[in-house]
């Protein structure tokens, strides 16, 4: 199923909401619906922050293969960048000198199996391949 | 719906999802924190990098005048988030 949102904050409401509904169709448990919210979020949420000149919506989709979850967020326009360079944090360092920059994607790739991010012409997108948790 | 209410026992009591959308909201409540502090987390159901992030900020505030935070009654998948990202080493989890 797939669902368009436009590129604000404001549209994770709905997003959870959608992400509800995909796990109610296919009886996905809650450890596995926990996991696609945060991973939507920290997606979502980077390409607001970070690509604002991007179109005025973002699509999300997520499909059910056998015990996997395939979900992907498809962008278009804006500045191009590659999530699977993005620097790795320390997690092992003292409190002060943590920042809590990066924690989104450091935790989005504990919770991946595979994670993919592609671009053809202006046509960004991210696909992250986890697996069902029970 | 996400809310951070202060009790009447000092107790910081969070409810709901507390996602990026949230942090503003969140914000106000940390930011009136002077001491040590419990948060109760029993009624919290998600948590996102962001809300960590005011929680991580707040944690370096209070530690630089000799208080923290200490979380209480977190559920099983916030308390993966915490070990994940090597929070659970930074804050008391009850």
């Amino acid at each position: 199923m797939t669902g368009t949102f436009r590129r604000d904050l404001h549209s994770l409401g709905k997003i959870f909401d959608f992400i509800g509904e995909f796990a109610n169709a296919n009886t996905i448990d809650n450890s596995t619906s926990f996991k696609l919210k945060f991973i939507i979020e920290e997606l979502f949420t980077n390409l607001v922050k970070y690509n604002s000149e991007g179109e005025d919506t973002i699509a999300v989709s997520l499909e059910k293969e056998n015990h996997k979850v395939i979900l992907a967020l498809h962008d278009v326009g804006g500045v191009p960048f590659d999530l699977t360079t993005a620097r790795e944090v320390d997690i092992h360092q003292p409190l002060q000198d943590r920042k809590p920059g990066g924690l989104g994607i450091h935790l989005v790739r504990k919770f991946a199996d595979e994670i993919r991010d592609e671009r053809v012409n202006k046509k960004r997108t991210i696909t992250v391949i986890t697996h069902v948790e029970q | 719906m996400f809310a951070a209410k202060i009790s009447e026992d000092g107790v910081l009591v969070l409810s709901g999802r507390f996602d990026a959308e949230q942090v503003e909201k969140a914000r106000i409540a940390f930011n009136r924190i002077g001491r040590t502090t419990v948060v109760d987390c029993k009624d919290l159901d998600y948590v996102s990098s962001a809300g960590l992030g005011v929680l991580l900020m707040t944690q370096k505030r209070l530690r630089d005048s000799g208080s923290e935070l200490i979380l209480a009654n977190i559920n099983k998948h916030i308390k993966n988030i915490f070990e994940y990202a090597g929070l659970d080493k930074i804050f008391e989890i009850r």
